[in-house]
């Protein structure tokens, strides 16, 4: 009986430490997850505030068929440039992309272009220039 | 049974311990970087507001096809010179100035980079006909226009 007994607490025992390991590694491990999520999130958040661009066309001389935008790149990150997303009058729409002035990378200070192969209609316009990282710059301009 | 919920508690401490100890490790990490993010954003908006440049002494030289302006940083920021970008007619240009130019306060060559508040610069640049407008960059976006 005596044996019973004891072998009966030894199996609640085993069990008993199994189950808790299992759980808290089942929750250790969903908080490890967590927080390297949070942690991509969080130093995405924070490079996106590092960024900044800025269309500095002449809003009142914007070229014609092609329409060209100028975007200055006025942040402290580099950024993709051939990820650049155009939307004119809220659309988006397919431009020429390029970097100007001789520059291999859209550096703090680089120059890129997009050359959007249209005619627009007389009047005024906007344009909307967003970045990979969600950074974006518009200009109300006219032509 | 004692035993069993005793060691039970203590498997759940530590792996609540190790868990915190984690995530309180990329919290930290995590705060830090958008700390240092926002005060660089914060910096870059005062920077953008100190700064105001106008352009004047505007002249077309017809004869050797160049226009001659100069730039005075009316801001309290100062501003690096070799990164203003030039439109003339909407049409951004990197083609270098004629010779002598650009001139720092009257000066050529410039003994800076930086055109100080309340400082000048003198530009000349050959143009094919004479622009409509002006438009200078700085670095940080701000911008003056010709004619204001």
């Amino acid at each position: 009986m005596g044996a019973d007994t004891t072998s009966t607490q030894l199996i609640f025992f085993i069990a008993a430490t199994v189950l808790a390991t299992a759980t808290a590694g089942i929750l250790s491990g969903i908080v490890i997850d967590l927080s390297g999520k949070a942690s991509i999130k969080g130093r995405a958040f924070g490079d996106e505030l590092q960024s900044e661009v800025e269309v500095i066309n002449d809003a009142s001389r914007v070229s014609n068929n092609p329409v060209l935008f100028y975007v200055k790149n006025t942040g402290a990150k580099t950024l993709d440039w051939y990820n650049m997303t155009v939307l004119v009058d809220g659309t988006i729409v397919t431009t020429t992309k390029s970097l100007l002035g001789g520059e291999t990378t859209f550096r703090t200070g680089a120059v890129a272009q997009a050359s959007y192969a249209t005619t627009l209609a007389a009047g005024d316009h906007n344009v909307r220039v967003v970045m990979e990282n969600g950074v974006a710059d518009d200009l109300k301009f006219r032509i | 049974m004692g035993f069993s919920v005793t060691a039970a508690s203590v498997i759940f401490g530590i792996a609540m311990i190790a868990s915190l100890s984690a995530a309180s490790s990329v919290y930290w990490q995590t705060a830090t970087h958008l700390e240092e993010s926002r005060r660089v954003a914060e910096e870059r908006t005062l920077d953008a507001v100190r700064t105001t440049m106008t352009i004047t002494n505007y002249v077309w030289n017809n004869g050797p096809k160049t226009v001659e302006f100069t730039i005075t940083n009316e801001g309290t920021s100062a501003l690096d010179f070799t990164s203003f970008n030039y439109l003339f007619s909407g049409t951004i240009t990197f083609a270098a100035q004629e010779a002598n130019y650009p001139k720092l306060n009257g000066a050529s060559p410039p003994n800076s980079n930086l055109l100080l508040p309340g400082e000048t610069l003198d530009c000349r640049f050959s143009q094919i006909s004479e622009p409509t407008a002006i438009q200078v960059v700085a670095a940080n976006g701000a911008i003056a226009h010709y004619p204001g």
